[in-house]
């Protein structure tokens, strides 16, 4: 042994009696893990010998019990002879359990230490290479690891990993950053360790991932000094072989870090998507996300970027999308909640056209989209309020020989093939006019800048001598596309407070029930803390309601011609899509919803298909059914049939009626899973308004007549054919009544004709559809009765609105009707189901009603009564519980209340000695028995010949 | 009492016992005191108690009986003697040593009065044969280094074969692999003038492997005899300079100039830096061509004291490359490089390597005590310091830090407090303390392969240049010792005495 001591000696300067006795104060500990590479390990300890610098270094050799002899040999021999190096023996553990033992070591035995590095027995390092990595990692407080590039020898190749850190590329691409790096005892002291379960590879990129989500960055050292020893097994190393099956363990583990959201944050950061360059000042706003705080630079910089990157595309890159527009009119978009729906859809028009103009129109009824591809017969109407391109357009722009092809976005119908997105709103006057700079020529002076640059030609020369490995740098956003199976992707980050953010799908934003409530229940939720946001599948149209201004944060329109029913596939006689269908555009509507933690579907029923797939996400997907509907022949059809198709994409469905869920429940859904909201009057009516409406009835003078009202769409459902059998007989009876109908045709060729003129030949005048709550607060109080001869509701908004103010119902007991009016107490129920005897039971009442005030009297103040327990803050308070149970802490100011999740548990604004509906229904057969509703189905089917699925119409 | 404080005076916060049995072979005892052992043999080797296992961590004893916690198994536990009668007490430490990865295990001795010597020979048996097991080791090294020398000739002469018939045919590659042409520019910035006195770098666009001539082009140049331009090729990942030029202005010429390499560069690709300074011309400087804007920071010209961009612009510069290894073909017209001129017979100025001063330490121990560390290794002042008693003198020691074949040593002496009194200085080279001390002691001159610089008197402020030639030259590396003293005896304060920058002459 003596002897190898000597034999060290002349290899390495001998250490003198002197040295011997200096003790070792390492600021770096080396730390290499020996498993049968006994004889290369020399190399490596050799290498970590050799290092010039100014401190201390400690080389620890932890043998993780190799069975070759030769390795111990070789550590013992070198402990011995060199003070600062430690050879420890461990029992086989595997590669991480080595660096682990090895950091522990180092830790507890080095009190002076800053940084570890971890050296391969198989790899070597240059001999200055740890002084200049250390010295450049505290060059930078914000920087706990410096990772190389990788030089290999062997099989010999030079690789570039220079661009500047980015986590989205860590977690997305590859694993970016080799073991082979210094790690700050910061991190150490952290507890970051390598995964003692990760015995077949990756556990550095797991390693690193764990510092990630504890906020730490790396940062890449360009000549690091790194050599990386490469042989031709190591090529296909195990780890690859199985890459798949470690990649999920390590998604799995690190699931917040993969979030979409997560991912979009560090796009933001690291490579924003979109340019915004300033007209006028020239200054370019760098984002994802405008409505975040972000990056900006002057022309200048990004001009300088935009060449370097054209040179080294996978170190330096641009947003792949670039905008011009005025601050002032992304903020009218900002202010409209568009802003982001804006960019993503300008983003997917810019990747299928060469220029996507925007322009602006004003109207204060509705906020909608409209698409125009610009030819000859559809020329650019007006001048643009902005312009949005790709970056690789623009870059060919910039090497065009010429720019007349550009300078001719200047025309009508320019050369380049151009889309025009028009921006409909509620636009200001000053967001209107135009800028002393148009937008035109703002992309043209940006054109004209990268032309004219000196940069311009070092383009084609390449400078970074390593090869590339990375992606280009300007094309993060397909890393992003891919890791979210999203395309786009919504350029929507949280906000800094982070409250949850609940998206509602609708297929229209018109009138209708379906819409109401959910606005509704979007309106609640925002009062509970949520940040609420509205997707509209179909047509790109919101019919403001201005009672709802400001509900939504933001409002997205997909404005894709999206097919809102149908499908290749069958489910108890439903065609519907599934998520491989080329037709349910997965990936469009991932990125459309992506961002977002709690989606609420409200009849889309080819949204089902991909919602599956946003669950897995982490994303709580929630179902709003609302009714049973009829088809063309009268078969019970619909949404609640598309949840049944779809019950295990769904964490919680939700239903308006007490009937809905139970029907749910029989199907074979789990009580577990459903939630009643019950509903309550669509729009909010102050008490001190409620309170003088009521008494202006009560001190209204009697009458000779009784004021009635139908409210609805005149078709079949609604049961229009018993309306006017009923308002020709009692006109025939001569009942004193003065009828009011608001409504309007629905466009049914098996409808026989217009319902209005038919009306009008009986003297009955068709008032046009109401929608403001003024007009409805009018239509209500003027009117004593309402009536709803419907062939099949829901819970009828129209019921609760119209007892709120006193008005009394009398209504056909279909869907959850019944569960609205108690019958003979505040309101009328006819239970029949025959046309006749339907028609001439609601004769009778309103007969009856006509001729006994007082008895309306009773009913009305009891309807008034119950109009007034119903509020949707206490309805949605269960769902708002459950979204407590899912983010505990994201609705914070919120305290938690127990058991509210099965329907059976839900609150019941209906009086105390009520039991709730759905109890009554299990325990008293009685009159809605399922055998008579067997039997009064075959009766509805043949009066609901003319209607199709959709019950949303007005 | 001189107060000098730095990283290195700072004692290590945290006892090392545990990691001090990382480093030596130790004997274990059990149910033995340690007075019960020969003090012969405690003296020979450490040894140490074993008191059982405490959450994971072996308790052991020192002489004193002192008990502390080891985590790790020792390096080398040549053997557990034991105590007969608390035999099978010793499986608890064979199963720690095991569990820590320990697979041959040390022989268990039972120690008897009268059988000590019975003990002592199966440890001399057990070190005999790790003797003979390092023996064949080493001999299976020498049979590796014949190999591999065997291997070395067949590549040389497979290489002679290649390069006959690569010369003979006229194939020799000289690639121009890299062209940023000059621009012409308005501003015509003075890249050299506005630099500071290092001059500027430039990072190169090629990997080193291969490179055999560097182009810079120059757009103006000053006829100045007496300036020289000097240039060096710097390796940034190990910062070593592969090749470096001296050139006479005069031998320069407007356009492109051309920098050959001794040879072309071989082995692992690194980045190349190429740093140029002007020496002898105060205005007038000569006018680097620059190529045109340069995008990308890395590859701006930069300034060589702090590696900052002077402007937008790349060199204006040519990367020649040729087949690895071999010289410039004859037909090349390039200006030569410094290592080219010297290894043609010239002398070659090396400095020390920063690491090995991290070597130097206190040699004549015995004869002066400080309450601080004496030698001081300074590696970011490229320095070592050596503090002076107030009688007598401090002698260090860089253990075989010299070479062969070195012609002289040189240093700059400094002191670096204004408050010192005035030290003496000197420089030796020699084999032994002894050795050093007479020559020191100028008791006699120095012989072969040694070498003696004289005393220097040094106040604060100056910084003279040791030099110590050596009389006549031996084979073998050697010892460098320096040495100071006060020039007057008796107050020592602040006699902050320091060798910076020690460097070797060379021959070839």
């Amino acid at each position: 042994m003596l002897d190898q001591v000597k034999h060290l000696e002349q290899v390495a300067p001998p250490p003198s009696e002197d040295d011997v006795e200096r003790s070792v104060s390492p600021k770096v500990a080396v730390l290499i893990p020996a498993y049968k590479h006994s004889v290369l390990l020399a190399e490596a300890i050799e290498s970590a010998l050799a290092q010039e610098a100014p401190f201390d270094i400690a080389v620890v050799i932890v043998d993780d019990g190799c069975p070759f002899p030769e390795t111990g040999e070789v550590g013992r021999t070198y402990a011995l002879a060199h003070q600062s190096v430690f050879y420890l023996r461990k029992a086989n553990g595997g590669l991480s359990s080595a660096r682990n033992y090895g950091i522990d070591f180092a830790l507890r035995n080095f009190p002076d230490l800053e940084a570890v590095y971890f050296l391969d027995a198989d790899n070597r390092i240059t001999s200055t290479a740890i002084r200049d990595i250390l010295e450049f990692m505290k060059s930078d407080d914000k920087v706990d690891w410096i990772y190389p590039n990788i030089d290999k020898f062997g099989i010999e190749w030079n690789g570039n990993y220079t661009t500047q850190y980015s986590r989205l590329l860590h977690l997305t691409f590859d694993n970016i950053c080799e073991a082979g790096s210094l790690v700050s005892r910061r991190m150490l002291d952290a507890g970051i360790r390598f995964d003692e379960s990760m015995k077949s590879g990756f556990e550095d990129w797991e390693f690193w991932l764990q510092a990630i989500g504890r906020g730490f960055l790396g940062a890449n050292y360009p000549f690091f000094g790194f050599e990386y020893r490469q042989r031709a097994e190591s090529m296909l190393r195990d780890s690859n072989r199985t890459r798949e099956g470690i990649l999920t363990y390590i998604r799995q583990k690190h699931k917040k870090l993969f979030a979409t959201e997560t991912l979009l944050d560090w796009e933001h950061q690291e490579a924003p998507r979109y340019a915004a360059i300033g007209m006028g000042t020239y200054a370019v706003d760098l984002f994802t996300d405008p409505t975040v705080e972000h990056a900006k630079c002057s022309l200048e910089d990004f001009v300088t970027r935009f060449w370097a990157a054209k040179a080294e595309p996978e170190t330096f890159g641009v947003p792949p999308f670039l905008l011009w527009m005025t601050a002032a009119h992304r903020d009218a978009l900002t202010r409209l909640g568009l802003i982001h729906n804006l960019l993503w859809l300008g983003e997917k028009f810019a990747q299928k056209h060469h220029f996507v103009a925007i322009r602006f129109e004003r109207s204060n009824s509705k906020i909608g989209l409209d698409i125009r591809k610009i030819s000859e017969a559809e020329p650019l109407a007006d001048k643009p309020f902005g312009w949005m391109c790709t970056s690789d357009i623009f870059s060919t722009c910039a090497d065009d020989a010429s720019d007349d092809w550009a300078r001719s976005l200047h025309k009508p119908v320019p050369s380049p093939d151009v889309v025009e997105i028009v921006v409909s709103g509620p636009f200001t006057a000053r967001e209107m006019q135009s800028t002393a700079l148009s937008p035109t020529n703002a992309l043209l002076a940006t054109l004209g800048a990268l032309r004219d640059s000196g940069y311009r030609s070092q383009s084609r020369n390449r400078w970074i001598w390593r090869s590339v490995y990375f992606p280009n740098r300007s094309r993060y956003f397909e890393l992003l596309r891919h890791a979210v199976g999203a395309k786009p992707v919504m350029p929507r980050l949280p906000q800094t407070s982070n409250p949850l953010r609940v998206g509602f799908l609708l297929p229209i934003a018109s009138f209708g029930g379906v819409e109401k409530v959910a606005y509704a229940v979007a309106h609640a939720l925002k009062n509970a803390g949520c940040e609420v946001h509205l997707f509209l599948l179909g047509k790109p149209v919101y019919n403001r309601v201005p009672e709802n201004d400001g509900v939504f944060k933001t409002i997205n329109f997909l404005a894709d011609d999206y097919p809102l029913w149908g499908g290749p596939h069958q489910f108890a006689g439903h065609d519907l899509m599934m998520g491989h269908d080329e037709a349910a555009r997965a990936e469009q509507i991932m990125g459309f919803l992506a961002g977002l933690d709690v989606v609420i579907n409200n009849h889309v029923a080819p949204v089902n298909a991909v919602l599956g797939d946003l669950r897995r996400r982490g994303i709580k997907v929630l179902n709003y059914v609302h009714v049973l509907d009829k088809s063309k022949m009268g078969r019970d059809a619909g949404h609640p049939y598309l949840s049944l198709a779809f019950e295990h994409v769904y964490d919680t469905i939700l239903t308006c009626s007490n009937d809905m869920a139970e029907w749910l429940h029989a199907m074979g859904v789990p009580s577990a899973k459903l939630m009643h909201i019950q509903n309550a009057a669509s729009y909010v009516l102050a008490p001190k308004e409620r309170d003088a409406l009521l008494a202006a009835r009560r001190s209204k003078p009697q009458k000779d007549k009784l004021n009635v009202l139908f409210l609805g769409r005149l078709d079949a459902q609604k049961g229009i054919e018993r309306l006017y059998a009923t308002v020709r007989d009692l006109q025939q009876r001569f009942v004193p009544i003065e009828w009011k109908i608001i409504g309007s045709d629905v466009m049914d060729s098996g409808a026989g004709g217009s319902w209005k003129e038919r009306f009008a030949e009986i003297d009955v005048h068709v008032d046009a559809p109401v929608y403001s709550s003024r007009h409805l607060n009018k239509a209500f109080a003027w009117a004593d009765v309402v009536v709803l001869p419907s062939r099949w509701e829901g819970a009828p908004l129209t019921i609760i609105e119209a007892q709120r103010l006193g008005c009394v119902p009398v209504a056909t007991a279909v869907g959850a009707v019944g569960e609205l009016i108690e019958h003979g107490v505040d309101g009328l129920l006819i239970e029949s189901t025959d046309d006749n005897v339907i028609i001439s039971e609601m004769t009778e009442m309103i007969a009856a009603l006509a001729e006994d005030p007082a008895a309306l009297g009773r009913l009305s103040e009891a309807a008034a009564e119950r109009g007034a327990s119903l509020a949707w803050d206490r309805s949605v308070e269960p769902l708002v519980q459950q979204l407590m149970a899912w983010f505990p802490d994201r609705l914070a100011t919120r305290s938690q209340a127990p058991g509210l999740k099965l329907v059976e548990q839900t609150a019941s604004p209906t009086s105390p000695d009520r039991p709730p509906a759905i109890e009554r229904l299990l325990r008293e057969p009685g009159p809605r028995e399922r055998d008579d509703i067997s039997e009064i189905r075959p009766l509805q089917i043949a009066a609901a010949g003319s209607v199709n699925m959709n019950n949303l119409r007005d | 009492m001189t107060v000098q404080t730095s990283y290195k005076l700072s004692p290590a916060a945290k006892s090392l016992r545990e990691i001090d049995l990382l480093k030596e072979p130790v004997l274990l005892r059990m149910g033995i005191d340690h007075d019960e052992l020969p003090q012969d043999l405690s003296k020979a080797v450490k040894i140490l108690g074993f008191e059982g296992v405490k959450d994971d961590a072996a308790m052991l004893s020192d002489n004193s009986g002192k008990k502390f916690e080891l985590h790790e198994a020792p390096l080398c536990t040549l053997a557990i003697i034991i105590n007969p009668a608390h035999r099978g007490r010793e499986k608890r430490l064979l199963d720690w040593l095991r569990d820590r990865g320990v697979v041959d295990e040390p022989p268990v001795l039972e120690w008897q009065a009268g059988k000590e010597v019975a003990t002592t020979a199966v440890i001399i048996q057990k070190l005999a044969g790790l003797l003979v097991s390092d023996a064949r080791k080493i001999v299976q090294s020498n049979r590796e280094l014949l190999a591999l020398r065997t291997l070395n000739d067949n590549l040389q002469n497979r290489f002679a074969t290649i390069e006959s018939f690569v010369d003979r045919q006229g194939l020799q590659p000289f690639d121009l692999a890299f062209s940023n042409e000059p621009v012409s520019s308005s501003s015509r910035s003075n890249v050299l003038a506005d630099a500071s006195f290092e001059g500027v770098s430039q990072i190169l666009p090629v990997a080193s492997a291969g490179v055999s001539a560097i182009a810079i082009h120059f757009e103006r140049l000053a006829r100045r005899d007496d300036a020289t331009l000097h240039a060096q090729l710097v390796t940034l990942e190990d910062r070593q300079v592969v090749e470096s030029w001296v050139v006479p202005l005069s031998r320069l010429h407007q356009g492109w100039n051309y920098l050959g390499l001794s040879r072309t560069l071989a082995g692992l690709r690194r980045t190349l830096s190429l740093q140029l300074h002007i020496e002898g011309v105060d205005d007038e400087m000569p006018l680097l061509s620059l190529g045109g804007l340069q995008p990308l920071e890395m590859f701006q010209v930069q300034d060589a004291a702090n590696n900052t961009p002077l402007l937008k612009n790349s060199l204006a510069l040519q990367v020649w490359c040729g087949m690895p290894g071999v010289l410039l073909p004859s037909w090349a017209n390039y200006l030569p490089s410094q290592s080219r001129q010297t290894s043609d017979g010239g002398f070659r100025e090396m400095p020390i390597a920063i690491g090995i001063l991290d070597l130097a330490a206190l040699a004549n121990t015995e004869e002066i005590s400080f309450e601080f560390a004496a030698i001081l290794p300074l590696p970011e002042e490229r320095a070592i310091g050596c503090h002076p008693p107030a009688t007598g003198i401090t002698i260090g020691r860089l253990p075989a830090a010299c070479p062969p074949k070195i012609l002289r040593i040189s240093s700059t002496a400094i002191i670096d407090n204004d408050e010192s009194q005035d030290v003496d200085f000197a420089l030796v080279i020699a084999g032994d303390l002894d050795s050093a001390r007479q020559l020191f002691s100028e008791a006699r001159p120095a012989g072969a392969g040694e070498a003696f610089s004289g005393w220097t008197s040094v106040s604060h402020g100056e910084e003279p240049r040791l030099n110590a030639f050596i009389t006549e030259q031996v084979g073998v590396w050697q010892n460098i010792y320096f040495a100071t003293r006060m020039k007057n005896p008796g107050d020592n304060s602040f006699a902050w005495a320091k060798f910076r920058d020690i460097s070797l002459m060379v021959n070839g």
